[in-house]
């Protein structure tokens, strides 16, 4: 009963103690600035060469900054790794966090409070810094954002002799135009050797269509719900595509994803990312013009996926990681990494500072953050789209209605749920 | 007394008899503790947290009893992969056996030109990286691939095949990659063995009329049994445990249609998705490991050989 009573006590002392410890540490880490000798580690991956680059110059700027040095550890399959750090107690004291992934790593408890006027959180656009709040408190720093549009292969178009402003607008004009253009393509080609166009099997890229007309794809308590009648309404957009013969997905042309089977030229359309910009340019010198999002029910819909800094909430060098995460996402460190990757910032000022707009393509993308939908949806996400991406391509070859697939899928993803709670 | 002069005594310190022992297990040392923490403890650990609820990150531990297990045999996804898995080795295993062997033997006659270039480029699919050679086999299987226009173009069929999202095929498409690139390690395993069989056995065979099929079935295949048997074993576990192509072949999904989920695929998915439910994935593993040593032993007694001695 008495050591019992001890253990109270001495935690209590401890935890007023970390308390205090971790209070002096938030105050003055918002001046704080020389850092000599200290190490932050960082966790990332990289998801091209000029990502390398980018982050290069960004560590440049903080070192010389702060005097303090950092660490990377590249992760190659970032969700699996970064648990097996966390289990460990081994994570960075600052990573990466998906906007899908972050109501898992908030839930878990493994992320720090940040300080939402040192990360100066209102110089960002809402959408993006909101996907990393819980309960009006800050978790996260959103990097950059990247959206999508809808990117021509002009040269392919010129050889088929179809003008770029004569691409409908709209999915229900797209599904109608599709066949003839096709037809185009076999013509000049060969049959089937450039697909028209490539759509996804991913929840991460349907999303949006799902939740049209209050399309609920996830329940309020995390259940899939695949199944519900305005989700499978709005599926229906998706094998309408696939019916006209002229889309395909990009692992169905032999690619890795959407931007490698629009570089090397086996489609003329693909609806893909900003990421991909300095690639086509760079590496397979693509001719190319970016266009808005096709229209569905009338209006313009797209996904935004963010990626923002989160503070490992084990970190013993709370106010250096806090001073990295500030100046990453700053309007100098930002400038340097949009600058070199091609994504988009997550701040107004830094957008305008790097005259984004100058570029029609970047603008393009950069407009498409107003229409666009934020990927996340509560923790289940990652399991839901799982399940969603091991049905939905039986319905779509028709071998069976969305009803039935979806019916699966659902039950698959709220199997695995049931097993978590 | 005179027993004891006999027997001289034991040398002291690390020389004598008592010494070489204590060395051995000094070599041994170094193995045994990679091994204790490595193997053992992490069975160990993993066999416990099969009897729990585990939230891996905070590192909670809640006893649930056989909980998992009985989840394991309630799941239909998990009969499904345990069907799919069964599947994929009992079509796997012999045919990689059977082919490795044939070849092997046609490589070992004598008066073969070329053997040894033969030889190198049999083996070169081995030297593969699954993951590249799964992204071979989806560029050539795939729906404007290589193999649809050569099979549209003999007149075979009209509309391309969709290997890889067609349920029917996916897991086969998979087989064949798997078998293409294991007979070669067990084609090497079988020639080496063969390189020692008596040529003397062939030419009594031969004097005797034997015909070449009598030969590989008279005398090769009783001579390779202990060999095959390793060659079947090692096949068993390596496609029980077949992870990595089912895992890029799907995205890590197990579809289309559950039609590519293995056990192996099914228990990273629990261990490391964003659930905590590494004690299911514990649980699932156990169920694996019982499953292989039962098929194994099986397949030891029906090949007729007292194991590998």
């Amino acid at each position: 009963m008495k050591s019992w009573i001890k253990g109270i006590g001495v935690s209590a002392v401890l935890l007023t103690s970390v308390g205090l410890l971790a209070a002096c540490g938030n105050k003055s880490s918002s001046k704080q600035t020389d850092f000599k000798g200290q190490t932050v580690k960082i966790g990332i991956w990289y998801g091209s060469d000029q990502e390398r680059a980018g982050i290069n110059k960004v560590i440049k700027g903080f070192e010389k900054k702060t005097g303090a040095k950092v660490q990377t550890k590249v992760y190659t399959n970032f969700n699996t790794q970064i648990q097996a750090d966390l289990s460990g107690h081994k994570a960075p004291d600052a990573f990466y966090i998906d906007s899908s992934m972050y109501p898992w790593f908030k839930k878990q408890g493994v992320l720090a409070k940040l300080d939402s006027s040192q990360m100066q959180a209102s110089k960002f656009y809402p959408n993006l810094i909101n996907a990393f709040k819980t309960k009006g408190n800050l978790y996260g720093v959103p990097k950059d954002n990247s959206t999508l549009g809808l990117m021509v292969n002009k040269k392919i178009m010129k050889k088929t002799g179809v003008k770029v402003t004569s691409i409908p607008t709209s999915y229900d004009g797209l599904i109608k135009w599709l066949p003839g253009f096709q037809a185009k393509l076999d013509k000049v080609y060969g049959k089937n050797k450039v697909k028209a166009m490539t759509y996804d099997q991913d929840m991460a890229r349907n999303f949006t269509i799902m939740k049209t007309d209050g399309g609920m794809p996830i329940k309020t308590n995390g259940d899939s719900n695949l199944a519900s009648s305005q989700v499978l309404e709005n599926m229906k957009l998706y094998q309408q595509l696939v019916k006209t013969g002229a889309v395909s997905t990009a692992k169905d042309l032999g690619s890795g994803d959407n931007g490698t089977a629009f570089g090397t030229g086996k489609v003329a359309m693909t609806e893909e990312g900003n990421w991909t910009y300095q690639v086509q340019k760079k590496q397979y010198k693509t001719d190319f013009q970016v266009l808005p999002m096709p229209t569905y029910k009338g209006a313009r819909r797209g996904m935004i996926f963010t990626v923002g800094w989160g503070e490992y909430a084990g970190s013993k060098v709370k106010p250096l990681a806090n001073a990295w995460i500030a100046y990453a996402t700053s309007k100098e460190g930002q400038t340097k990494w949009a600058k070199t990757v091609g994504t988009m910032p997550s701040r107004s000022d830094v957008a305008k500072a790097i005259k984004l707009t100058d570029d029609a393509n970047m603008k393009t993308w950069l407009d498409a953050t107003k229409y666009s939908t934020v990927w996340q949806d509560g923790t289940t996400a990652a399991t839901v789209n799982t399940s969603y991406q091991n049905f939905v391509a039986k319905a779509l070859d028709g071998k069976t209605t969305m009803k039935a697939a979806m019916t699966s899928a659902d039950k698959q993803a709220n199997a695995a749920i049931s097993k978590a709670n | 007394m005179e027993m004891q002069k006999k027997t001289p005594k034991p040398a002291r310190g690390l020389n004598g008899e008592h010494g070489q022992v204590w060395q051995a297990y000094i070599f041994l040392a170094p193995a045994f503790v990679i091994a204790a923490i490595f193997f053992v403890a992490a069975i160990v650990f993993a066999l416990y947290m099969s009897f729990n609820h585990v939230n891996m990150i905070s590192q909670q531990f809640e006893f649930s009893g056989l909980k998992n297990y009985v989840d394991v045999f309630k799941d239909d996804v998990a009969m499904t992969a345990l069907k799919n898995t069964a599947l994929f080795s009992l079509i796997v295993v012999p045919s990689q056996t059977i082919i490795a062997l044939l070849i092997a033997y046609a490589l070992s006659t004598r008066g073969i030109k070329g053997k040894k270039l033969f030889r190198l480029v049999y083996f070169l699919p081995t030297l593969t990286s699954s993951a590249a050679l799964t992204l071979i086999f989806m560029f050539i299987f795939n729906i404007t691939g290589p193999l649809n226009n050569f099979l549209i173009s003999m007149g075979l069929y009209q509309h391309p095949i969709n290997f890889l999202q067609n349920p029917a095929y996916s897991l086969k498409v998979i087989m064949v990659m798997n078998i293409w690139s294991t007979v070669p390690n067990y084609m090497t395993v079988y020639l080496a063995s063969l390189v020692d069989l008596p040529e003397s056995f062939y030419e009594a065979a031969e004097i005797d009329g034997a015909s070449a099929w009598q030969k590989l079935r008279y005398i090769t295949v009783p001579y390779l049994r202990p060999i095959t048997t390793y060659v079947l074993l090692t096949g068993i576990i390596g496609t029980f445990q077949m992870f990595d192509q089912a895992y890029i072949f799907s995205n890590g999904s197990g579809g289309p249609d559950n039609s590519t989920l293995t056990i192996a695929l099914m228990v990273y998915q629990y261990a490391f998705g964003s659930m905590n439910t590494m004690g299911y994935a514990c649980a699932l593993a156990v169920v694996l490991t019982i499953i292989i040593f039962v098929v194994s032993r099986l397949t030891e007694k029906l090949n007729g050989s007292n194991g590998l001695r």
